[in-house]
């Protein structure tokens, strides 16, 4: 039990030092535990869930394709313009945007495409555009929270515990609404109501010409068919008998064909190429090989052994297993990347659950998890992948966010964000 | 062949706290491709060219890689872009210049200075061992002459 143990310790800490590609530590880490006989190579691939891997192959596919279209500056530029060009109407309506698309699509997607033109509009206003980049940051993942495939912590714990798209929708919709009035509100007070534009500068964003951020319209109409059937079948998942993951991967492949059909020939290799390579590997890759670093704990009793630690801190109370989960999933997902510890907390709750009432009686378990991993993304600038992403295009458009600013406003949020959903678990659970 | 051999000697330059506008009427009215910009001792800071120009225009988060398909919904309105461009003409051309682009030394192979060229589509500047002054510029132009064994053109 210790060298397994061990090496997920050290594979964790240097991931944590962020001073090595963490997918390249954990399939080191994966490589070494079937090589060191922690599980056999049979038991390595029985542990990938590949149901998860397909649905975020399938959505990235989808996303890459669909990013050629324009169809998210399209819908930035209209948000602003139905506000008047107001700039407190635009951070609300493009913080509205953002959560809604990052419900059914990935949130690092989704900020890659509203932010820049996000700055483009700060810009045209003459108005700061952090406050906007802070919006888009929270909306993305609070709007992610909502749904099976909106966070990749919703798309683990779903798949492991049987959950469908409706089941999300309809534990999670509500207080994600809420969570998210109340963030609109908080930074209205804080920002939005001092954003000033002169009757020039709005003008200037009335006249953008938001049809013409369309490159494809005919891809625009393929993209958005085919991600409304998706939608449509994951929330008929259960009755069509299909796993996520198996639809994810019909609508890539459909929206594929599509982005193909009207090519010749002799450039289908190439243009099939590119959609591939817009599946971000480094992300498939840490997956794989944190599904086999927990496969070796979970096999050498660690798990089993931390499970009746937890069982005995909690007296066995799924209340109490649920609100610990929720707080502390929080604090660690804005310290350190949600999907590790999801991915270990997965197999670990699976353990406990007899001695708690069974599949149905840990329920509020999954869901206190889903909304502590999620939300608690929004405590740092490293918390999640959306996070970095915006950093990332701050940076180099010359505007960094800088760590610690954001820091200072965004836990204090984040821990108001978790007091919200604990009243919520509490009083809809139990 | 080094790159001593075909380039242009005490080439025209900028200085770092020159304006914008100066510089800019300087690659105008000699339809060059990047002027070097030098310190106050002659060492290189960096380019400023034609790009560096109308980049200084274009929001910065539509150049840097695909984050943008297009700028066509800003519309057609060329009286904003020169009113962008006055906002900035008095500002010093340091804060434009192209600090990243590549530098050869007198000494550096005729080859190197291709790979550059065919990378990065720009003029280069050589500058001095241990000093960085600038002592001349070579021309994708220079570099096609001397092959093909025509005779030295003008002054890139």
């Amino acid at each position: 039990m210790l060298f397994p143990a061990a090496l997920f310790v050290v594979s964790y800490g240097v991931i944590m030092t962020e001073r090595m590609n963490r997918a390249v530590v954990v399939i080191l880490a994966a490589g070494i535990a079937v090589a060191m006989g922690f599980l056999a190579q049979a038991e390595a691939i029985a542990s990938i869930d590949f149901n998860t891997l397909a649905l975020l192959t399938g959505t990235m596919i989808i996303v890459g394709i669909t990013k050629k279209s324009g169809i998210f500056g399209y819908l930035a530029i209209r948000a602003a313009q139905m506000m008047r060009a107001s700039p407190a109407g635009i951070l609300v309506a493009l913080s509205l945007v953002t959560a809604v698309v990052s419900a059914f699509l990935p949130n690092a997607a989704t900020v890659l495409f509203i932010v820049p033109v996000t700055f483009v509009i700060a810009a045209e206003l003459g108005v700061p555009v952090y406050p906007f980049l802070f919006a888009e940051i929270f909306a993305s993942n609070i709007g992610g929270t909502a749904t099976l495939i909106g966070d990749p912590p919703n798309i683990l714990i779903g798949s492991a515990a049987h959950l469908t798209f409706n089941d999300f929708l309809l534990a999670l919709g509500p207080i994600v609404i809420v969570v998210f009035a109340v963030q609109t509100l908080l930074l209205h007070l804080i920002w939005g109501r001092s954003l000033r534009a002169g009757r020039q500068e709005r003008a200037r964003v009335m006249a953008m010409i938001a049809p013409d951020a369309i490159d494809d319209p005919r891809l625009v109409a393929r993209s958005l068919s085919v991600i409304g059937g998706l939608i449509v079948a994951l929330a008929f998942a259960e009755p069509l008998h299909l796993e996520v993951g198996t639809i994810s991967l019909i609508a890539a492949g459909v929206l594929m064909l599509l982005d193909l059909w009207p090519l010749p020939i002799h450039s289908h290799t190439e243009t099939a190429t590119k959609a591939f390579q817009e599946v971000d590997w480094v992300t498939i890759f840490f997956f794989i090989g944190l599904f086999v670093m927990v496969g070796a704990i979970e096999k050498a009793g660690v798990l089993d052994y931390l499970g009746r630690q937890l069982l005995a801190a909690t007296g066995g109370d799924v209340e109490v297993t649920a609100l610990t989960l929720l707080w502390g999933g929080a604090i660690l997902s804005a310290l350190i990347d949600n999907i590790p510890f999801v991915i270990t907390l997965i197999p670990l709750i699976k353990g406990i659950a007899p001695a708690m009432g069974g599949d149905a009686a840990i329920l509020p378990v999954w869901w206190a998890l889903a909304l502590g991993s999620c939300l608690g993304g929004n405590g740092s600038l490293i918390g999640s992948a959306a996070n970095l992403t915006v950093a990332g295009i701050a940076e180099r458009s010359g505007t960094p966010i800088g760590f610690w600013r954001f820091n200072r406003a965004a836990f204090p949020l984040m821990l108001l964000e978790i007091a919200l959903c604990h009243a919520y678990v509490v009083w809809r659970f139990f | 062949m080094s790159c001593a051999n075909i380039m242009t000697p005490n080439p025209k330059a900028v200085r770092e706290d020159d304006t914008i506008g100066a510089a800019a009427r300087e690659i105008i009215d000699h339809t060059y491709i990047n002027l070097p910009v030098v310190d106050a001792e002659g060492r290189l800071v960096g380019l400023f060219g034609v790009y560096d120009l109308l980049a200084l225009l274009v929001p910065r988060v539509a150049v840097i890689g695909n984050l943008l398909p297009n700028l066509r919904f800003l519309g057609d309105d060329d009286t904003e872009l020169q009113r962008k461009f006055a906002t900035l003409r008095d500002s010093p051309v340091r804060r434009a210049v192209n600090r990243e682009a590549a530098r050869v030394y007198p000494d550096t192979p005729l080859i190197e200075a291709m790979r550059l060229f065919c990378r990065n589509h720009m003029t280069i500047p050589v500058v001095e061992h241990g000093t960085d002054k600038l002592v001349g510029m070579i021309s994708y132009w220079d570099a096609a002459r001397y092959i093909v064994g025509a005779p030295k053109g003008p002054p890139p």
